[in-house]
């Protein structure tokens, strides 16, 4: 039972797609317990599963699905579950936060999509399915057949928002499937030279005998740049502000915090272990670009944001921008910087999945998240309004919150490697969004001279239901709890995760 | 001699958790005041506790939690420190009986915001004086930013926002876009973020780093209101007179400078500014220019509150430019000088917020003549001004001396010229008040006919802090014993 724990991951999820689909033809109603058990499960299971890597020796454990396992001098044949501290950690936090949206978005979607609930939630758990394979496996094709599982789900799941969100999730599908042609490609590039599809194998073959193979350099190229479209980096972000603002509020929260955040992650992968972070550096130009680019796309979504006055806009490009800082950090390839990505990782995953289901809170209840609209939004909502500001610190990156940890990291890379474009671009995007906050806090809170005061009327409390509410205050409070355990957070989990790099 | 003990951690936590129970007793403001005060005597009790042993050299630290490799969220506690926390938590409980007078006749019901904001500043400023590294400094010295931050609007209307709007911007851009870059670069290069006798830095590192840095921490910590970021500090003065006297006297900028007396010596250390003497001049002309400037315009403003405003930044800047002397008593001084100017200003705010609420004056013009219709604020005033100018027998003028001996030791005679114009141009922007309030002729007769004392709950907290004025005058030996103890850890340690 143990040795099967990594296939239930993905395992459950997917069944609970299927068997969601499948009895929604009578009882719709079952639908949504079906999904929730099936994330339970897949929850349960990663945790399990951190615990066992943490307890075993080598900190990896492999699975053959199938047992198609290594047949001698071919290596690996089948397809391959691997799963160490790297992909352990950041499986734990698609797990938990799918699971908390699940709960969150059970209200939302009942009055959002009424009638079109069965459908709805065999596509969320089939786009988590998605995202925990690509994520979970040790082979690269599989990675792309993951990697479209989630998406064409993600575009199902956009387009229910109705109006501008059918031309939204088109422009995401002609992105995505480019993203991914460009990912395919270089994959067939790599399997060309090399013969192989796994991971372990690649890592194996591409850093000690093919260093200098001009073949396997541009299936490198093509991979990284199908996957930076993949997660919306700068020049390619276009799709992703509109197609998550018009999403209905279940769709963003779940695709906002996740789809990029696992693209992330399978960047990290192909950087450092298929390649590795030698062959990173033997390639200069394509490092200072995505550099150059990534402190460009910090600068732009934080300034875009700016301009914006739907608070959901404002999150999508907050996206942008922070996925500027994975790119960047991963891209410093120093110690400092590669900690402050993976940590980033988690870190932003539960900043973004805080922020939208703040948003939805607020959707929710008043029907709009114009930002001049909210005026007396504390008085009204309290407890949602004190979340949304613990967000926004955390984004802005007030310690003792994961946000200023991330950024300590990451300025700490900057500055190690020199790239002190960087380190501006952090500190700029982090003023910026602190000026965004102030005007939530003027208008949410000062605007309307306190209610309780003689001669003001009072505004009646409305805050959003329990059932959005617990899993929104989980979440924002995990912002403080992952800040105060960095520290383990960095030396028992992503210390392990990354390969040594010596200190210039 | 190092001793790990808890007593720190719950120094400082003790008055968030009354925060906590502040909120929850919105609706009974006699049980809500009494927390407050419970609150302020068991931190007052358990700082005494950790008295007899800091006296004698011991250093209680302790860290709750590791959160970067090498760096906690540790606590230390020194002379200095405790000396900082001690007037700030002894100081809470005239405020909180000023701000009872102040507030509940107004019918005021953002009071439990008040009480609860305020206690976590409290809590917050206690903290940085006791934090034992930049880390942990760095995440007090934000707590107490967006703590105050509801004080500072707690008007609500225009003006406040605006106020509010400022001190945001000034202190956040600063912390964020020079003080943070500033310590990342600093473990960086030398992995640690410990206050230390004598410094973190490698002898190698080169003086123009260090002169880069120091500026960087020098505006970063913008509470400290070194020119040209002081903007925010006459723009807060809207908040209630509570507040202004507290945080603006007390904690808030005396925060800042502390900060700035930890890392020059903690982080930098002694010898190593004494050695360079780029550092310690680009210190001394930035901290000079602020404190002829600010005394300047103090003297050119009408406005009672912002007159005091920036007497408080030149204020300040004595201490950051005793600290760039590099010399032991300059650092004594530096560190003196914040108790002193502490129980000084206090007074000065508390009784401009009386003399409003008395008279409804805010402009120095409009307070000829008052001083016969409330004799005893304008005395507390007149003990108060005394104190910052630095006469005897208030405290000023024990810190000023020692800041005086600093200048010689370290050969900086420009800066002994600097600081008696500073003094002189204090007693010509202070003096002419009481003596024009006891002795010029009103200009309107009629006007202040019926103005008289205030309630009894602002007065006496004004009597308690000028009387403070002049204890600390007699008590200053052993307010030195503290210095001395924080001296043996950091000036002395090579």
């Amino acid at each position: 039972m143990i040795k099967h724990l990594p296939i239930f991951i993905v395992l459950a999820p997917l069944l609970g797609a299927v068997l969601a689909a499948l009895t929604s033809w009578y009882r719709p109603k079952l639908s949504f317990p079906i999904v929730l058990s099936g994330l339970f499960i897949s929850c349960l299971s990663s945790f399990c599963l951190i615990f066992n890597i943490l307890n075993s020796e080598s900190g990896v454990i492999h699975y053959q699905l199938g047992g198609w396992g290594d047949k001698g001098e071919y290596g690996i044949v089948g397809i391959q579950i691997t799963v160490d501290y790297l992909n352990g950690l950041i499986l734990t936090a698609v797990t938990i936060i799918s699971l908390l949206t699940a709960i969150f978005s059970s209200q939302s979607v009942n009055r959002e999509l009424a009638g079109q609930q069965r459908y709805f939630f065999a596509l969320f758990s089939l786009l988590v399915t998605g995202l925990l394979g690509i994520t979970i496996t040790g082979d690269i094709f599989n990675l792309y057949v993951f990697m479209e599982i989630a998406a064409l789900s993600s575009y199902a799941l956009i387009a229910y928002g109705k109006g501008r969100s059918y031309m939204a999730s088109f422009n995401y599908l002609i992105m995505g499937t480019m993203g991914a042609c460009l990912y395919l490609l270089g994959v067939g590039f790599v399997f060309v030279k090399t013969g192989t599809l796994n991971i372990e194998n690649l890592s194996l073959l591409i850093p000690q005998t093919l260093q200098t193979s001009q073949t396997v350099f541009v299936g490198f190229v093509l991979i990284i740049v199908g996957a930076w479209a993949k997660m919306a980096f700068f020049p390619m972000h276009g799709w992703l502000p509109n197609a998550y603002t018009y999403a209905p509020t279940a769709s963003g929260a779940l695709l906002a915090p996740l789809a990029t955040k696992v693209s992330v992650y399978a960047m990290i992968r192909i950087m450092i272990t298929v390649y590795s972070i030698d062959y990173v550096l033997k390639s200069p130009n394509i490092q200072t670009a995505a550099l150059l680019l990534s402190s460009i796309a910090i600068l732009v979504g934080s300034f875009f944001s700016l301009t914006q006055t739907n608070l959901r806009k404002i999150a999508c490009y907050f996206i942008v921008s922070e996925i500027g800082y994975m790119v960047g950090g991963a891209w410093l390839a120093n110690d400092p910087g590669l900690k402050g990505a993976v940590y980033h990782i988690i870190a932003d995953a539960a900043m973004t999945s805080a922020l939208f289901m703040v948003i939805g809170c607020i959707l929710f209840r008043t029907g709009q998240v114009e930002l001049k609209k909210l005026d007396g939004l504390f008085y009204k909502m309290p407890i949602t309004f004190i979340a949304l500001v613990i967000t926004m610190a955390a984004l802005i990156g007030v310690p003792p919150t994961c946000g200023f940890f991330s950024k300590f990291y990451l300025i700490q890379g900057a500055a190690q490697a020199g790239t002190w474009h960087f380190v501006g671009a952090l500190l700029i995007s982090s003023l910026i969004k602190a000026v965004i906050l102030f005007r939530i806090i003027e208008i949410g809170y000062n605007k309307v001279p306190n209610p309780a005061k003689e001669g003001n009327k009072t505004i009646p409390r409305d805050e959003a239901p329990i059932s959005m509410l617990i899993p929104t205050l989980i979440v924002t409070l995990s912002l403080i709890a992952l800040g105060i355990f960095t520290d383990t957070l960095i030396t028992d989990f992503i210390a392990k995760a990354l390969p040594e790099i010596p200190a210039p | 001699m190092e001793e790990a003990q808890a007593t720190p951690f719950w120094i400082v936590i003790i008055s968030s958790m009354a925060a906590v129970l502040i909120s929850l007793c919105r609706r009974a403001p006699n049980i809500r005041e009494a927390i407050i005060f419970l609150a302020a005597i068991i931190k007052l009790a358990l700082l005494l506790m950790l008295v007899p042993g800091v006296l004698d050299g011991k250093l209680y630290t302790f860290t709750l939690i590791n959160l970067l490799p090498n760096v906690g969220l540790s606590f230390k506690v020194d002379g200095a420190g405790l000396l900082f926390a001690f007037v700030s938590v002894t100081l809470w409980i005239p405020v909180t009986i000023y701000s009872i007078g102040l507030l509940r006749p107004k019918n005021d019901l953002s009071q439990t915001r008040f009480y609860s904001c305020f206690s976590i500043a409290i809590s917050s400023a206690v903290g940085v004086a006791f934090s034992a590294n930049l880390l942990t400094m760095f995440i007090f010295y934000e707590i107490l930013s967006l703590s105050t931050y509801p004080l500072v609007t707690h008007n609500q209307d225009d003006e406040a926002i605006k106020g509010g709007r400022k001190y945001l911007i000034y202190l956040l851009t600063t912390s964020v876009g020079l003080a943070l870059p500033a310590m990342i670069i600093v473990y960086q290069q030398t992995g640690s973020l410990d206050f230390m006798g004598g410094g973190v830095f490698k002898d190698q590192t080169s003086n123009t780093l260090l002169t880069v840095l120091a500026v960087m921490f020098l505006y970063g910590f913008a509470k400290a209101g070194l020119m040209p970021f002081h903007a925010w500090l006459p723009g807060a003065m809207v908040a209630p007179a509570p507040v202004s006297s507290l945080l603006h006297a007390v904690a808030v900028v005396k925060v800042g400078v502390f900060s700035i007396i930890r890392i020059m010596t903690g982080i930098f250390g002694v010898d190593k500014l004494a050695n360079t003497p780029s550092l310690t001049m680009i210190i001394c002309i930035i901290a000079g220019i602020t404190l002829i400037t600010a005394s300047l315009i103090a003297l050119s403003q009408d406005n009672l509150k912002a007159r005091l405003a920036y007497s408080t930044i030149g204020q300040l800047s004595y201490i950051i430019l005793g600290v760039g002397l590099a010399s032991e008593s300059g650092i004594a001084g530096a560190a003196l000088h914040i108790p002193m100017h502490a129980v000084g200003k206090i007074t000065l705010f508390l009784c401009a917020g009386a003399i409003y609420e008395a008279c409804g004056a805010k402009y120095i013009s409009q307070m000829n003549g008052i001083g016969r219709k409330i004799p005893l604020t304008m005395i507390a005033f007149f003990l108060g001004s005394l104190c910052v100018i630095g006469l005897p027998p208030t405290g000023g003028f024990i810190s000023k001396w020692y800041l005086l001996n600093g200048t010689l030791d370290s050969n900086q005679q420009w800066a002994f010229v600097i600081f008696l114009i500073s003094s002189l141009l204090n007693a010509a922007y202070f003096l002419p008040i009481t003596y024009k309030a006891f002795f010029a002729a009103p200009s309107d007769e009629s006007k202040y006919n019926k103005a008289s004392e205030p309630s009894m709950l602002m007065v006496i907290p004004m009597l308690l802090t000028a009387t403070g004025c002049l204890l600390v005058f007699f008590f200053s030996n052993t307010m030195y014993q503290f210095v001395e103890q924080f001296l043996n850890v950091y000036a002395k340690s090579n």
